[in-house]
């Protein structure tokens, strides 16, 4: 790889973000001419100025959810997350949209916007950052620019429109398996990769949708809302396009073997005997069999019938099916085993009508932490659906009732909201309310005191959230 | 750009995908015309970035568009057709960007030449593309095929339906406004650098292929299994997990299960069904269909592990014979037909007389193969059959019967050996012809390389073939040999010109390598000799008997 294509490579953007992270972290920590500074801003200048060579110049913006270096769209992987995380965090405090750092940027520039950044006011901090660097010529910044809502209403529209059309599609595609007519599995494919891309550029979008949870056809939003909770979680991990591609399709058949299963059964509406869950628990392997008869073998098909095998196996083994053999569980399986959980959890089912709230699903799969999960990629998922996953009912310092609608990646506990009664338990039009928006003096206008579980007070949130 | 210069590159660029899309169809990677098309196609496109920063295409079903301009046209409704292409997958526009890199290209191009019925029969050019995570290509995607307008609406009603009624809050309200109670939400927990480092751990080995996994699977799928249905079932996806596995080259995975199968077949307690079962997955492994994929991926140059896959294949069985021996007439390379040879070196004596009817093979080359693995066998049988084809008319297949008769050590084999010494047969059949005879090691055979070198003709032949015959009778190590090879090497002539030498060199050369201390009296008196061929040729033996000496002491 030449320099140019060096320059010009996906990892060399996203090695020049985590770079400048450190720099600002290490600075939070040490004074800007302490030698861990020093170092980190040496590094940072020998690579920027490298970009710089071939690109003209170095524009990180922050739109959404997500940086931008010179109009390229960077992901994360897992080994930068934590320093992405943290910048992300960082230009929304600050009210940073756009750095830019041109030909002639040298150690002394960085360490001026460096102090610049860290030693920010709390009120204001945008203006001050500008009016401090504002002598530099090789240096500019942008203030961070609000989503314009007729857009996050476009992107609504298309998120809602590619779920429903996943759901319809694989209620669509069950129905065939089940009546052993040949499934296009090119356009089963096709449908995955749409939602995949929805889930990479409209992450909590999409999450969202998930908490829209319908009983009447809770199996097809179940294999749906598995896929985007399995998806999202692998994008969180670093995955590429072809493993989420993968990932994607597993998770829409991890409950194929479900077919096999007598609806009778199924929807028994009385507690589940013992014979009962002897025959519920042979999904998994009638699972591997259905698959296995839809096609030839190639690495999805394998994929998946080990996903649709493990599923319910368990961290510790101690799930089904019971095997001779013990191996380490797949990790597809163990991502699926999640999301299968934390979906079904907070769902209505024929056995259980009332859901239970986020919070509470996720406060008892930590329980279940190293021994039915898998402990570090809980973590991941926790730190996914956030500390107040969408849907979520909560009662404000305000005392108004609010639903969680959107995760704000930078402020896990400040989710965006929407406010559904007013202070004194009337009924409201719903309207959106950011709780990271703070007032003057620097103190937050709202302030979640405690979550509600809507599932027991029966709050329909798809009447909000769609 | 007003002069037009850009729309003749993006036609140039056009008509440079099409012929990519053929001749990377037509040509391996490593073929010239392969390499040279991407380079020149690459050029164009660079040629367009000097112009305009990016390349804008819009297709529709019979066209694609560059700004207003048709630089494509075509109104068939076949792949050949570029527009169709495209449009047949959803795809609306397709944006090159200044600075497409010469492996983001390529790839574009290999997606666009796939075959899409047999290579990648689930996806299309927009999940190929998606796939490859273009940095450069951008791609605008109709989806509509996949759209469901009623079923979202009748959805989004459904889930409306149950509104949430308003006096619901107030009860809400007043049960838990009052109480001063706070949440405890879950906490987001900063992610270790050890839990990290875990993580690219597992990511890393999540990229293994998982047969393996897939083959566990199976075997507890069959563990569980009691009907008959359920093992019949089993036996599929045994079979269809071998095929993969030897598909993807896979063999130690391959080989494993087979051993697992071979293991469990041949524990006591097992039923007749399962051993039934398990052996109907063994015939399988030795069909055609899984050998014919064998062969193709030899055929494809990757690399493999001869032993394994000789081991593999040793649980093929006999039936897997006749199938490897077809392999032997349609392999390409030498790497893989070598490999299918020693696999039916090791095969072979499970079925002697199957391997034996190769030698009726109309390809010379097959049966030269054959012969090969006859010989490896080593199973004397085996002459009765080459000797049927000793007058067969290509050379190449002669050389290998005379030498394997040789090695045999068949008496029959002397005659057909014999008119193989006679002066106008080839060369290397000739030379293939004495070394027989010192393979078989009898005394008829001596006689016959005696006769030939007592013979007046023998001192025009070539030195090096005089030497070769003297180097055979260096194998009979006894002292009737000795003395025979002294009687030349001193034999006094009255005219003693050089081919005369050359014969007393290489009677010298056989008892250096008969190694009999008897001659070196007679070697020191030939190494005084005026002439200089002589000379070294005692000198040499002097030494390598003097070594033979020291060596035992």
């Amino acid at each position: 790889m030449n320099a140019k294509e060096r320059a010009d490579s996906p990892k060399t953007k996203s090695n020049l973000i985590n770079q400048l992270a450190v720099v600002l972290r290490s600075a939070e920590v040490h004074h800007v001419k302490n030698i861990a500074v020093g170092k980190a801003v040496n590094n940072f200048v020998s690579h920027v100025s490298e970009f710089i060579d071939h690109e003209g110049e170095f524009v990180l913006e922050l739109r959404g959810d997500f940086f931008f270096v010179n109009e390229f769209r960077i992901r994360y992987s897992s080994d930068v997350m934590v320093n992405f995380d943290y910048l992300v965090r960082l230009f929304r405090t600050l009210e940073l949209g756009t750095v830019v750092v041109k030909s002639g940027a040298g150690v002394n520039e960085i360490i001026s916007l460096t102090e610049a950044l860290i030693n920010a006011p709390d009120a204001n901090p945008f203006d001050k950052i500008q009016q401090k660097i504002s002598h530099i010529s090789s240096l500019a910044v942008e203030k961070l620019k609000k989503i314009d809502e007729e857009d996050l209403l476009d992107a609504r529209k298309m998120v809602k429109k590619s779920y429903f059309n996943a759901v319809s599609f694989t209620q669509g595609v069950m129905n065939k398996i089940q009546q052993g007519e040949k499934i296009s599995l090119k356009k089963s494919k096709r449908m995955i990769v749409s939602l995949v891309d929805r889930i990479i550029d409209q992450e909590q979008l999409l999450l969202g949708m998930t908490s829209i949870k319908n009983y009447d056809e809770y199996t097809y939003h179940h294999c749906v809302n598995v896929s985007i909770l399995s998806v999202a979680l692998g994008q969180r991990l670093g995955m590429n396009m072809k493993q989420l591609t993968e990932l994607g399709m597993a998770s829409l058949f991890h409950d194929i073997g479900k077919l096999e299963i007598p609806s009778s059964l199924l929807n028994k509406r009385e507690k589940l005997n013992e014979e009962d869950w002897q025959v519920i628990r042979k999904h998994p392997v009638e699972g591997v069999r259905l698959l296995l008869k839809m096609k030839y073998l190639d690495s999805i098909s394998i994929r998946s019938a080990i996903v649709a095998f493990e599923h319910h196996m368990f961290y510790n083994h101690t799930g089904y099916p019971r095997v001779k053999k013990t191996v380490p569980l797949d990790l597809f399986s163990k991502i699926v085993s999640i999301a299968d959980q934390y979906d079904a959890m907070t769902s209505a089912r024929v056995y259980s009508r009332t859901p239970m709230g986020p919070d509470k699903a996720l406060n008892l799969m930590i329980k279940q932490t190293g021994s039915q999960l898998d402990p570090l990629l809980l973590q991941f998922f926790i730190n996914m659906v956030g500390v107040y996953p969408i849907g979520t009912l909560v009662v404000l310092d305000s005392k108004e009732l609010g639903l969680v609608f959107e995760i704000n990646p930078g402020f896990i506990k400040r989710p965006r909201i929407l406010i559904i009664a007013d202070n004194k338990g009337n009924e409201v039009d719903a309207f959106s309310c950011d709780l990271a928006e703070k007032n003057d003096d620097g103190s937050y206008k709202k302030s979640i005191i405690k979550t509600l579980d809507a599932g027991k007070w029966n709050i329909n949130v798809a009447e909000y959230l769609l | 750009m007003e002069n037009g210069d850009d729309i003749k590159a993006a036609k140039i660029i056009i008509k440079m995908i099409l012929r990519a899309r053929k001749n990377l169809r037509l040509y391996p990677v490593n073929n010239p015309v392969y390499t040279q098309t991407l380079e020149d196609t690459f050029d164009k496109f660079n040629a367009f970035f000097d112009l305009e920063d990016q390349l804008v295409l819009t297709i529709k079903l019979h066209d694609i568009f560059y700004g207003d301009e048709v630089i494509y046209h075509n109104e068939e409704q076949k792949d050949d057709n570029l527009a169709f292409f495209f449009f047949k997958d959803g795809l609306r526009e397709l944006t090159f960007r200044k600075n497409l890199s010469f492996d983001e290209l390529e790839a574009f191009l290999k997606v666009i030449s796939a075959d899409f019925d047999n290579d990648v029969p689930d996806d299309d050019t927009v999940t190929l593309f998606w796939e490859n995570d273009f940095q450069h290509i951008r791609y605008v995607v109709e989806d509509e095929f996949l759209s469901d307008e009623d079923y979202e609406e009748q959805a989004v009603s459904q889930a409306r339906a149950q509104k949430n009624a308003p006096e619901k809050f107030k009860v809400i309200y007043d049960q838990h406004q009052n109480k001063d109670e706070t949440s405890v939400p879950v906490d987001i927990v900063e992610i270790e650098e050890e839990g990290l480092k875990m993580l690219a751990h597992e990511l890393e080995a999540d990229a293994d292929d998982k047969i393996d996994k897939f083959m566990d699977i199976i075997f507890e799928i069959f563990y569980k299994s009691k009907t008959k249905a359920e093992f019949s079932g089993i036996v599929d996806y045994f079979k269809n997990a071998l095929e993969y596995a030897i598909r993807e080259g896979n063999f130690p995975s391959a080989l494993r299960v087979l051993k697992r199968l071979q293991k469990i077949a041949a524990h006591d307690k097992v039923t007749d069904v399962v051993k039934e079962n398990i052996n109907r997955i063994m015939l399988f492994a030795g069909s055609e269909h899984v050998v014919y994929l064998l062969g193709e991926y030899l055929d494809s140059g990757k690399k493999t592990d001869p032993t394994l896959l000789k081991e593999m294949a040793g649980f093929f069985g006999k039936n897997s014979i006749p199938p490897f021996m077809n392999l032997l007439s349609t392999l390409n390379t030498i790497h893989a037909r070598k490999a299918v040879i020693d696999i039916l070196v090791d095969l072979g004596p499970q079925d002697f007389m199957t391997i034996t009817k190769g030698l009726n093979s109309p390809e010379w080359y097959v049966v030269r193969n054959i012969i090969y693995v006859l010989r490896e066998i080593g199973d004397k049988r085996a002459a009765d059959y080459l000797l049927k084809k000793v007058d067969h008319p290509e050379t190449r297949v002669k050389i290998e019967i005379i030498r394997t008769l040789g090695e045999l050590g068949d008496e029959r084999a002397l005659a057909p050996i014999n008119e193989c010494l006679e002066a106008g047969v080839e060369n290397q059949l000739r030379y293939t012809a004495i070394r027989a005879l010192g393979s078989l090691l009898i005394d008829d055979a001596r006689k016959i390389l005696l006769d030939k070198v007592f013979d007046k003709a023998f001192e025009s032949k070539d030195f090096n073939e005089k030497k070769e015959y003297f180097q055979m009778l260096s194998r009979w190590k006894d002292s009737e040999m000795v003395d025979c090879l002294i009687k030349i090497l001193t034999k006094k002539t009255l005219f003693a010109n050089a081919k005369v030498y050359e014969k007393k060199a290489c009677a010298a050369h056989s008892l250096g390598l008969i190694g009999d201390t008897a001659a070196l009296p007679f070697l020191y008196k030939t190494q005084q000799s005026n002439n200089k061929l002589l000379q070294e040729y005692s000198q040499a033996a002097i030494k390598r008997i003097d070594n033979e000496r020291q060596r035992k002491g």
